[in-house]
C-alpha cells in the first residue's frame, strides 16, 4: 500500500509524531507505575489497559487531524484525485497508515509488559486479549479521527470533533451515572450510553475474556466511521 | 487504435449553484499538438481542467481524453493523462526522487520502470542534481520543474499543464518553452496559460475562453489576421483632418488618433500592405503635412486577447 507507506514515513519527518509518542508514553507511564506497578498488584496489565481510553481519546485526534484536511488545505488533494487510485484506495491508505502508527504506540508498551516479565509471571492469554481489546479500540478511534478529518480542511476542527466524539464514547459510562433512572425513557438512554461506552466493551478484554458482542461494538463502529469518510470524500467532488 | 483527436470536449458545462463557470463548451485538441488554452483569471480555464482531469465531475456534457469519458472512465483517463496542476502541490517533507518514486508507484509503475523514468524525466527538467533534495527546501522554479517531471512519469500520451511557467526565471521560462515543444508530436499538450508570447512560442492552436465559454480559436496566425495589422503614423498637421483623409483611402477598416496637437500619432487599422503604406504617405506629403514616422506594429496575440475578453474594450 503506496499510501500507507508514505503516509508513516511522513508521520516520522512530522514533529506531531514525537508530541504524539511522548504524550501516550507520559501518560502510560504514569499508569503504569502509579496503579499497575506497585507492590501487591496483580502482574497484569488490566489496569494499565482500562485507563489507556482516557490517554488515546485526546491522543489518537493529534494523531488523525492531519490525514486529510493536510492535504485538503495544499491541494494535494487534486494531485491524489486525478491519480489512477480511487476513493477507496486513498481511504485504505489513510487508514492503515495511521493504525500502523497506532501499532507503533501500542508497541512501546512493550516496555512495560517486559517490566511485568522481569518481576513477575503474566498470564499470556490475558496479556493478548488486552493487546487485542486495544488494538481494536485503536481501529475504532482512528476511524472516527479519519472521519473527521475528511470533513474539513482545518485541523483544529477535524482534532476538536474526534476529540469531542471520541471523549464522549470515553466518558459515556460514567455520564450515565448522572441521568436520574426515574421514567422509562430515562432508564434507556441509561442503558444506551452504558453500551456506548467504549469502557464496557473493553472491560472484558482487559480481564481475558473475548465477547463476539465486544468485538462486534468495535469492528462495527470502526465500519460505520470508516463508511461515513468513504461517503465524504465521494461526495466533495460534488461539491 | 487510433483517434483523430486526443482531447474531445462536447458542451460541457459546470455550474457552481447558479453561477456557470462553464457554459457548454466543445472543443477537440488533435492527437500530438500542442493547444493554448487562455483566458483570464476566473474565465473558467482551471474548472475546465479540472473536470478533464477527472478532479470535478461536469454538470453537462461530455468531454472523453485518449478515447476515454472522463465520467464513465475515469481511471483510464487519470492514466493516460499527466497533469500538472496550478498550484503544484508536493509533499514538502519528502525528498524529490521519493515524491517521484511515490507517485510511480501509484501509478502502477514497477521498480525497474520506475527507476528508468525517474532518471528520464529528471534529465530533461534539469532536476538531476537536486534528487536528493527535500521538496520544501527548493525554490518555486524548482518545485515547478518537479511537478512537471511528476506530469511526465508515467509517459502519459496526454499533457494537461496548468500554467507551467508560473515562478521560474526568464532563462527557465525558455527552456520550459524549449522542453514543451518538443514534446509535441509524442503527447498531445493542453497548456493553460495567460502568458501570450508563451502561445505563440509553442502552440499550434489556440483557444480563447472568456467567462465560461469559448469566445475565439484557432491558429495564433489566424487570430491575428482576424484583428487586421495596424500601422503607426506619426505627422505634423491636425488630427481631425489628418484622421479623414487617411479613412478615405479604400481598403483602411478605422484610423484612431492616438496622441492629438501639432504633431498627432494615429493607428490604422486594415489589410497592411506596402501599396498601402505608399499611397498614405503620398496622401500625407500631398496635403503638405510633415510624415515624422511610419511603422507597421505586428497585431499581437496580446491585442487580440484584450479585446475579445474584455467587452468594454471591444472597439472594433
Amino acid at each position: 500500500m503506496t499510501i500507507a507507506k508514505r503516509e508513516v514515513t511522513s508521520l516520522f519527518f512530522s514533529p506531531i509524531a514525537y508530541i504524539v509518542m511522548f504524550l501516550f508514553l507520559l501518560y502510560m507511564g504514569l499508569v503504569f507505575a502509579g496503579l499497575v506497578f506497585v507492590p501487591g498488584q496483580l502482574t497484569e496489565l488490566r489496569r494499565l489497559v482500562d485507563f489507556s481510553r482516557f490517554g488515546l481519546f485526546f491522543i489518537v485526534p493529534l494523531m488523525t487531524m492531519s490525514l486529510f484536511s493536510d492535504e485538503y488545505r495544499s491541494g494535494r488533494i487534486e494531485m491524489l484525485r486525478t491519480s489512477p487510485i480511487t476513493e477507496f484506495d486513498l481511504l485504505l491508505g489513510k487508514f492503515i497508515g495511521a493504525m500502523f502508527f497506532f501499532l507503533i504506540l501500542l508497541g512501546l508498551t512493550l516496555i512495560h509488559l517486559t517490566l511485568l516479565m522481569i518481576f513477575g509471571h503474566p498470564d499470556y492469554g490475558q496479556t493478548f486479549s488486552c493487546y487485542l481489546g486495544l488494538a481494536l479500540m485503536g481501529m475504532m478511534f482512528v476511524s472516527v479521527g479519519l472521519f473527521y478529518s475528511s470533513c474539513t480542511q482545518n485541523q483544529i476542527v477535524a482534532a476538536l470533533g474526534s476529540l469531542l466524539t471520541l471523549g464522549f464514547f470515553t466518558f459515556s459510562g460514567g455520564l450515565s451515572e448522572l441521568i436520574p433512572g426515574s421514567t422509562k425513557i430515562f432508564e434507556w438512554i441509561h442503558s444506551a450510553m452504558i453500551y456506548l461506552s467504549v469502557g464496557t466493551h473493553l472491560e472484558d478484554f482487559s480481564k481475558g475474556v473475548l465477547d463476539t458482542s465486544h468485538l462486534s461494538y468495535f469492528l462495527g463502529f470502526s465500519a460505520i466511521f470508516l463508511f461515513m469518510t468513504y461517503l465524504v470524500l465521494e461526495s466533495r467532488k460534488w461539491r | 487504435m487510433s483517434h483523430a483527436a486526443d482531447i474531445v470536449v462536447d458542451r460541457l458545462s459546470k455550474a457552481y449553484g447558479a453561477f456557470l463557470a462553464v457554459d457548454r463548451i466543445s472543443f477537440e485538441v488533435p492527437k500530438g499538438t500542442i493547444v493554448g488554452f487562455l483566458g483570464p483569471n476566473g474565465a473558467g480555464k482551471t474548472t475546465t481542467i479540472r473536470m478533464l482531469t477527472c478532479y470535478l465531475p461536469p454538470t453537462g456534457g461530455t468531454a472523453s481524453v485518449a478515447g476515454y469519458d472522463v465520467f464513465r472512465q475515469s481511471l483510464d483517463v487519470r492514466k493516460k493523462i499527466g497533469y500538472l496542476p496550478e498550484s503544484t502541490p508536493l509533499y514538502t517533507e519528502m525528498r524529490v526522487q521519493e515524491y517521484l518514486d511515490f507517485k510511480g508507484k501509484l501509478h502502477g509503475m514497477d521498480r525497474s520502470t520506475r527507476q528508468k523514468r525517474i532518471a528520464e524525466v529528471a534529465a530533461r527538467c534539469w532536476i538531476t542534481d537536486r534528487l536528493q533534495s527535500v521538496i520544501g527546501t527548493l525554490s518555486k522554479g524548482y518545485r515547478q520543474r518537479v511537478g512537471i517531471a511528476d506530469a511526465m512519469l508515467h509517459n502519459p500520451p496526454v499533457l494537461v499543464l496548468d500554467e507551467p511557467t508560473v515562478g521560474l526565471d526568464p532563462s527557465q521560462i525558455r527552456e520550459a518553452r524549449r522542453l514543451i515543444s518538443e514534446l509535441a508530436g509524442d503527447h498531445t499538450v493542453l497548456l493553460s496559460t495567460h502568458i501570450l508570447q508563451e502561445v505563440e512560442m509553442v502552440c499550434k492552436r489556440v483557444i480563447i475562453i472568456a467567462n465560461g465559454k469559448i469566445v475565439a480559436q484557432g491558429t495564433p496566425d489566424e487570430l491575428k489576421n482576424r484583428l487586421g495589422s495596424g500601422l503607426i503614423v506619426e505627422v505634423r498637421g491636425p488630427a481631425d483632418q489628418v484622421r479623414s483623409a487617411i479613412n478615405a483611402i479604400p481598403g483602411i477598416t478605422g484610423v484612431d488618433v492616438l496622441q492629438n496637437g501639432p504633431v498627432c500619432r494615429v493607428g490604422v487599422r486594415g489589410k497592411n500592405s506596402a501599396e498601402l503604406r505608399e499611397q498614405i504617405a503620398a496622401l500625407v506629403s500631398l496635403r503638405g503635412w510633415g510624415l515624422r514616422e511610419m511603422r507597421t506594429e505586428g497585431a499581437s496575440l496580446e491585442e487580440f486577447f484584450v479585446r475579445i475578453t474584455d467587452p468594454g474594450s471591444a472597439a472594433a
